[in-house]
């Protein structure tokens, strides 16, 4: 083997013993694991690796995929896709949330057949930003769908546009799949440049070589921001997308502005990533989200493809849409609710209109999608019944604390903050939520903190202004729980993470509800 | 006592150094002033924006990416560098975090030898490390500060180096600080206070917050006293990160 062989696991062609002991190895491990009730998803795919280092390439060889990478949404967006792709036959999916490679690897693996060959036609993946780069080698996806990027867990993947760095990586290894990519947000769409082909010019077929190119962040980590010239303004010519089977980028977006139409305070793009211009926007949707342009360079929000043109109407459990897709019109509802579900369908569309399935059966699937993993999860508590939102970085958290506290009904809000290793050790992004814009709303009864770093929740919720006896510290799991079910008011809990995890285990005991693996 | 105290405290750069939570140590430092009955006003500086600076009593300065603080430096060569200089040498009191804690030296040189001019408002310089220092830490503040402990959460892979002329803003307990050498952690020149820990830093170290304020008081009305408040929501976290880190 010659060292370039061994820097490209994928290169390896691994024999029939090595397969067989990998698939043995994973699906070994994952039982033992269950039988002692624990739900472990990456130990199981770290023994397969052992024995042969690329049987993910193998146990997925043949599928057809799409993996969904991006900050907020991923889990969301995955669940809508794989809701529509299982209509078409069998899929596969890491529903676990098991989004690092060794999580992935055990998911294929243990659903293959004891040679290594997969069982199921489909599968959507659901991959973290920064394993990205290796996943796609070894699944070489149809479709990878980038669905935004915020600032999120900063003390493990650094400042976002390292991230967005680690997943224009990604992209680059998979050179023959079809880019699905949030036209409102100015970091995901440069991400195109990564599908350009020199000597032609055309960008929306990812034939471009000019239009799209934003400078790679990493040079200008060390120099001036790369300025690179623009021949024609980013709206591609109509002609490039009446061939759809050329078409190697696919765009989503929303077509319509939302909320104050206000700068917002705290952007994570708030400059030109391809000439430090600061960005003007015909519109906003939230965050650094909307039709962006720069008026120095020309660089701005491609025109998408798939898009909410219109909201219908928006409730506590879902919304009514008019949507753009595959160059036709629909309206449809929204099984979950809130603006950022809409960004997910919008996702989920996008890719499945890549992936090869029909515009309409795509857009009526997401009338019927039910959340994932706590994600807007449902369950009872005794005389009442509970909502969970996973909240992780400031503009998720933002997001949910602002659709809760635009609902009529009065509620109490419990918020879990972890800080191992899955939440990220760096739990400052607290400090970025909004909190001072929604917390006061009347519809916020009681306030519970709990888990890890409750106090500094706590602290944070004091500085807002909250009044110290309208907050609760919940020391421990029994603590809550007993809070949980005397509560008299329905309540939404935003945990991050583990902590989260952790709630949905005890509430799971009482509750029968499954287990996360399952 | 206080009646008609008023403190301006301008943000520097919130479009571009907004990381890590740091515009806590604004809402802070603001509730803390508030509540004893100080009057305090925040503007905010961005690029681009020039006001008058002299009008001003307290500085803050957060971190940001390395992308932004590029457009930064144009900025500050175009004139608020100067006055950033001058308002340090006059005694005006700053809060400067990680990213602009180092903008306050004479440079960053990065691992592979490129270097970056900055203010050179402080004796201090910056070198890129290979690995970043990333995690809780905690260090106590000089005898001159009142030897409080702080905590915090430092992210960063330049280790600061500081002139023979000025002093660290504390001692390292646990974690890197300036370096992970030295043991030194931040600066302390004239007013300034330059530090590596996010986190954000002042909600959890109240007596850090104070002593700033008073800093910014002392300088503007000659003699100031700031009340207790009740920090036992402020202990409590600190508590718990303390326990976390086992320091005891």
């Amino acid at each position: 083997m010659n060292v370039e062989e061994a820097g490209n696991a994928s290169a390896i062609r691994p024999n029939i013993f090595q397969r067989v002991l990998a698939v043995a190895a994973c699906k070994a491990v994952r039982k033992f694991l269950r039988l002692r009730g624990s739900g472990g998803t990456a130990l199981p795919g770290k023994a397969a690796m052992l024995f042969c280092r690329n049987i993910l390439e193998v146990t997925s060889s043949g599928m057809e995929i799409v993996v969904v990478t991006g900050t907020n949404g991923k889990t969301t967006t995955s669940r809508m896709l794989e809701h529509a792709i299982a209509e078409e036959g069998t899929c596969l999916a890491n529903r676990s949330g098991a989004n690092l490679l060794s999580g992935i690897t055990a998911e294929f693996t243990c659903s293959a057949d004891w040679l290594g060959k997969p069982r199921k036609q489909y599968a959507v993946v659901e991959c973290d930003e920064a394993a990205l780069k290796q996943v796609v080698p070894l699944l070489h996806p149809k479709v990878i769908v980038v669905t935004n990027l915020f600032r999120d867990q900063l003390d493990r993947y650094g400042e976002v546009m390292h991230t967005l760095e680690e997943i224009r990586r990604g992209i680059e290894k998979a050179p023959e799949s079809i880019l699905c990519l949030n036209a409102d947000c100015s970091l995901t769409a440069s991400l195109a440049d990564s599908r350009e082909i020199p000597g032609t010019d055309c960008a929306d077929c990812g034939r471009g070589s000019t239009v799209f190119h934003a400078g790679p962040a990493s040079a200008s980590r060390t120099s001036s921001p790369t300025i690179h010239p623009v021949s024609s303004p980013a709206v591609p010519p109509a002609s490039c997308r009446t061939d759809p089977a050329q078409k190697r980028i696919f765009w989503f977006g929303l077509n319509t502005p939302l909320g104050e139409q206000k700068d917002v305070p705290l952007s994570d793009a708030k400059y030109c990533i391809r000439c430090g211009t600061a960005y003007q926007y015909r519109y906003h949707t939230y965050a650094h989200l909307g039709s962006f342009y720069c008026p120095a360079c020309g660089y701005q929000r491609p025109e998408p493809d798939t898009a909410v043109l219109e909201i219908l109407e928006m409730t506590a459990s879902d919304s009514r849409v008019r949507i753009m897709a595959g160059g036709r019109e629909f309206e449809t509802a929204v099984s979950l609710p809130a603006v950022y579900n809409l960004y997910n369908a919008m996702a989920a569309v996008c890719a499945g209109l890549a992936f090869g399935l029909d515009a309409e059966r795509m857009c009526s699937s997401l009338a019927d999608v039910h959340s994932g993993f706590g994600r807007m999860e449902t369950f009872r508590l005794g005389e009442t019944q509970g909502q969970m939102i996973l909240v992780k970085n400031p503009a998720g958290c933002d997001q949910a604390l602002s659709f809760i506290t635009n609902l009529p009904e009065e509620r109490d809000l419990y918020f879990g903050l972890n800080d191992r290793t899955a939440d990220g050790h760096d739990i400052s992004w607290i400090w970025d939520v909004d909190f001072e814009k929604t917390i006061h709303r009347p519809c916020i009864r009681n306030i519970y903190v709990f888990g890890d770093r409750a106090e500094d929740l706590r602290l944070r919720l004091k500085y807002a202004d909250v009044p110290a006896e309208k907050i609760t510290y919940l020391p421990d799991s029994p603590s809550l729980l007993k809070k949980l079910h005397e509560s008299r008011l329905p309540v939404w809990i935003l945990p991050n993470y583990t902590a989260m995890l952790s709630l949905r285990e005890e509430l799971g005991k009482e509750d029968g509800m499954k287990a996360f693996w399952e | 006592m206080n009646a008609e105290k008023k403190i301006r405290i301008c943000h520097l750069y919130p479009d571009v150094l907004n990381l890590y939570g740091d515009r806590g140590n604004i809402i802070c430092m603001k509730k803390r002033l508030v509540w004893r009955g100080i009057e305090c006003e925040v503007t905010e500086a961005g690029i681009g924006d020039c006001p008058d600076l002299t009008q001003f009593d307290l500085f803050f300065i957060g971190g940001g990416q390395d992308f932004e603080q590029e457009v930064l430096l144009e900025d500050l060569k175009a004139g608020k560098g100067k006055e950033i200089r001058s308002a340090v040498e006059d005694g005006k009191t700053f809060l400067c975090i990680c990213g602009g804690y180092q903008m306050m030296g004479h440079y960053y040189q990065t691992h592979d030898g490129v270097r970056c001019e900055f203010l050179g408002a402080i004796d201090l310089f910056t070198t890129g490390a290979e690995k970043r220092m990333i995690g809780n830490y905690a260090f106590t503040l000089t005898e001159d500060l009142g030897s409080s402990m702080v905590v915090g959460f430092e992210n960063h892979s330049g280790q600061t180096w500081l002139g023979s002329g000025v002093s660290p803003l504390g001692t390292v307990l646990q974690g890197n600080g300036n370096n992970g050498v030295d043991r030194t952690e931040g600066v302390h020149y004239k007013n300034v206070f330059g530090t590596y820990s996010h986190g954000p830093v002042l909600p959890k170290n109240p007596e850090f917050c104070d002593r700033i304020l008073l800093s910014a008081l002392e300088r503007r009305y000659g003699n100031a006293v700031l009340e207790p408040l009740d920090d036992s929501f402020e202990r409590s976290a600190r508590d718990s990160i303390q326990r976390e880190m086992k320091i005891r």
